[in-house]
């Protein structure tokens, strides 16, 4: 229930944005879903200020996120609940902070910031300071084993964003069989629909990374045959065409006619859904 | 008719006890009745022959028990009216008890009688009863008496009137040990509910503990009265931890009052022939399985509320979720045990779990 609460924060976050908010860009249909957005007073704060953070609108994030711990913390009786909902807002007040100090080029001190959320408690507060920090540390870094760690535990509780990024320092790191190795049990281990696609999508994007394009290529258009009608994760949806485009455009480069024909279209489909 | 206290007449004695085991029977099918999922005279799902397999089975078990009792009570019965119309013979027995355990044989049969009351029932106002005490008590009650007149009858054959009555006493005593030693669920709902400061109306306790019950059977569990309690906490743990997700207080009337709804709900789900009772039902079906399999517990304590993720170091890593205090029965093997507060975790732990094991693990912090 956590987790489907918190996925839906998160497609919340993604798909809400107010429009006093105008000189932050946000989509029309963005700020209209924000608009909707009820409840307490305080989520619907908390909410509108994670839009606003992923949208890099982090002064007004916090403004919203603010106002959410306000509301929340003013209250007398806390339940469990709020207690969390109290802990999750302070801790994205901290990723809007360390957003803010980025954008000033105060990375050392951003990164101090994300990691004291990153060594927190399993949620998506705290896989977005993880996949945010993770591009900010250097190979010598000596937050790696946490962040490793802390990634590792997310991956197995199945936030395939986690995946990703795991995926990813395998491959940088010359690793990219034991990874495809891991997906593909990942794959056949999936419990669901949403499992199987995000496990489908990340294996056909390490192939790919390891030189293995025309498995790569099978794999990717079956799986975005299925994920038509049954993919409903929207950013799963996006990494699925970016992965697509990626592994049309090697094939591409090695004469596959059909990849090129492809690749013609996923790159519009993802320039679509990337220009908000 | 003359009786005396002090020397009652094998008649008189004969009188008393059938009429203290019919009234007895009687008061418990009563109070059974008044515990029911349908009070009395009120339809809830009446059987429309769409009765589940558990369900079935369960009736035809208890059936057959109830009719080999009797069966058993009508012949030790026919076999005393014979010894007595036995004239030769007659002088070897005591009277007394004799007539005695003939009273308790008939009351014996009379608790057969309420047993197939209760049954017509549970088909008439709801099947989900019969994992109740509505069928339960009479068959108690069966046995009871059975076992009583039977053990009277065998110290009367020695003709010592006070040996009869000392193994009535006995028989006495064992009964009430028996009883006193086999904590209800309900009593298990009700110290859970008090370990948790939470006050839980009369009502939800009578569901959680028909709740436990309908899952034990469901899932043929032989529950050891000892770990009874053991049972029925870590099935509301999980139940608490869906109303602290839900938002709920977690002590106090209005923690009891969200656990009530949730309780009643969960019941309501588990007891209809569905073939999904929903996610909580799903989640306490598990659990229920879980003790049908050699495993050990854990039970993670902190003074302060806090939420747990207990973590599969083996396999699929999967994972429990609760809140303390929490107890937790797992298969043995490794695991990982972290306690947060709010997003901050003030407890990191891997722990070993054998088989059989009660692991205390305190989370703390201090308040």
């Amino acid at each position: 229930m956590k987790r489907m609460v918190t996925r839906s924060w998160i497609v919340a976050a993604l798909l809400a944005a107010p429009a006093l908010y105008a000189e932050c860009a946000l989509p029309p249909e963005v700020r209209l879903q924000m608009d909707l957005l009820t409840g307490r007073p305080g989520f619907v704060h908390y909410n509108r200020g994670l839009s606003l953070y992923d949208f890099g609108c982090a002064t007004e994030a916090e403004v919203e996120l603010n106002t959410a711990i306000a509301q929340l913390a003013g209250d007398a009786a806390l339940t469990p609940s709020d207690r969390d909902l109290l802990a999750l807002a302070r801790d994205a007040l901290t990723l809007a902070r360390a957003q803010q100090l980025l954008q000033k080029g105060e990375r050392s001190a951003a990164v101090a910031r994300l990691m004291d959320v990153a060594r927190g408690a399993e949620s998506l507060i705290q896989l977005r300071a993880l996949i945010a920090v993770v591009p900010l540390l250097d190979e010598q870094s000596p937050h790696w084993p946490a962040v490793e760690r802390a990634l590792d535990v997310l991956a197995r509780r199945g936030y395939w964003q986690a995946e990703k990024v795991v995926a990813q320092r395998a491959v940088a790191g010359g690793r990219a069989a034991a990874a495809a190795a891991h997906l593909e049990q990942r794959l056949a281990a999936a419990e669901n629909v949403h499992d199987m696609f995000a496990a489908a999508t990340l294996l056909a994007d390490v192939w790919r990374a390891a030189g293995r394009t025309l498995e790569a290529w099978l794999l990717i258009r079956k799986t975005e045959r299925e994920a038509g009608t049954d993919l409903v994760d929207p950013e799963l949806r996006v990494e699925l065409i970016r992965v697509a485009a990626a592994i049309a455009g090697a094939r591409a480069s090695a004469g596959d006619e059909e990849a090129k024909r492809a690749k013609v279209i996923y790159e519009s489909a993802l320039r679509e859904v990337t220009k908000r | 008719m003359r009786f005396s206290l002090r020397s009652p007449t094998p008649f008189a004695l004969f009188i008393v006890t059938m009429l203290a085991g019919i009234i007895a029977s009687t008061l418990l099918f009563r109070i059974a009745q008044n515990v029911s999922l349908a009070p009395p005279h009120k339809t809830i799902r009446p059987y429309d022959g769409a009765a589940t397999d558990a369900q079935k089975l369960y009736l035809a078990a208890r059936t057959s028990t109830s009719d080999l009792l009797f069966k058993i009570a009508f012949a030790a019965l026919a076999a005393l009216i014979g010894l007595q119309l036995s004239e030769k013979r007659r002088a070897y027995f005591s009277e007394r008890g004799i007539f005695a355990a003939a009273g308790l044989l008939l009351a014996s049969a009379y608790a057969a009688f309420l047993f197939q009351i209760g049954v017509s029932r549970c088909m008439d106002a709801s099947l989900d009863d019969m994992f109740g005490p509505i069928l339960s008590y009479p068959i108690l009650c069966q046995f009871w008496f059975l076992f009583a007149g039977v053990v009277i009858v065998a110290a009367a054959l020695f003709r010592r009137p006070r040996r009869a009555t000392l193994a009535a006493a006995f028989v006495a005593v064992l009964a009430c040990r028996a009883a006193s030693a086999d904590p209800a669920y309900k009593d298990c709902a009700r110290s859970w509910a008090e370990i948790h400061s939470t006050a839980l109306p009369t009502a939800a306790t009578d569901d959680a503990a028909r709740l436990v019950e309908h899952l034990v059977a469901r899932q043929e569990l032989h529950v050891a009265k000892s770990d009874r309690c053991a049972v029925a906490a870590t099935m509301l743990d999980a139940v608490r931890y869906t109303a602290l997700r839900d938002g709920s207080p977690e002590t106090g009337v209005a923690a009891g009052k969200a656990l009530a709804a949730i309780l009643r709900a969960a019941r309501e789900a588990a007891e209809a022939p569905n073939l999904s009772p929903g996610e909580l039902v799903d989640r306490l079906m598990s659990i229920a399985e879980i003790w049908s399999v050699a495993s050990g517990i854990f039970d993670i304590v902190s003074p302060k509320t806090l939420f747990v993720t207990v973590t599969d170091l083996a396999g699929s890593g999967e994972q429990w979720l609760g809140y303390t205090r929490l107890l937790l029965r797992l298969p043995p093997g490794r695991y990982r045990i972290r306690a947060a507060d709010g997003t901050k975790v003030v407890y990191e732990a891997d722990v070993a779990l054998a088989r059989n094991a009660r692991v205390p693990v305190d989370a703390g912090p201090r308040p």
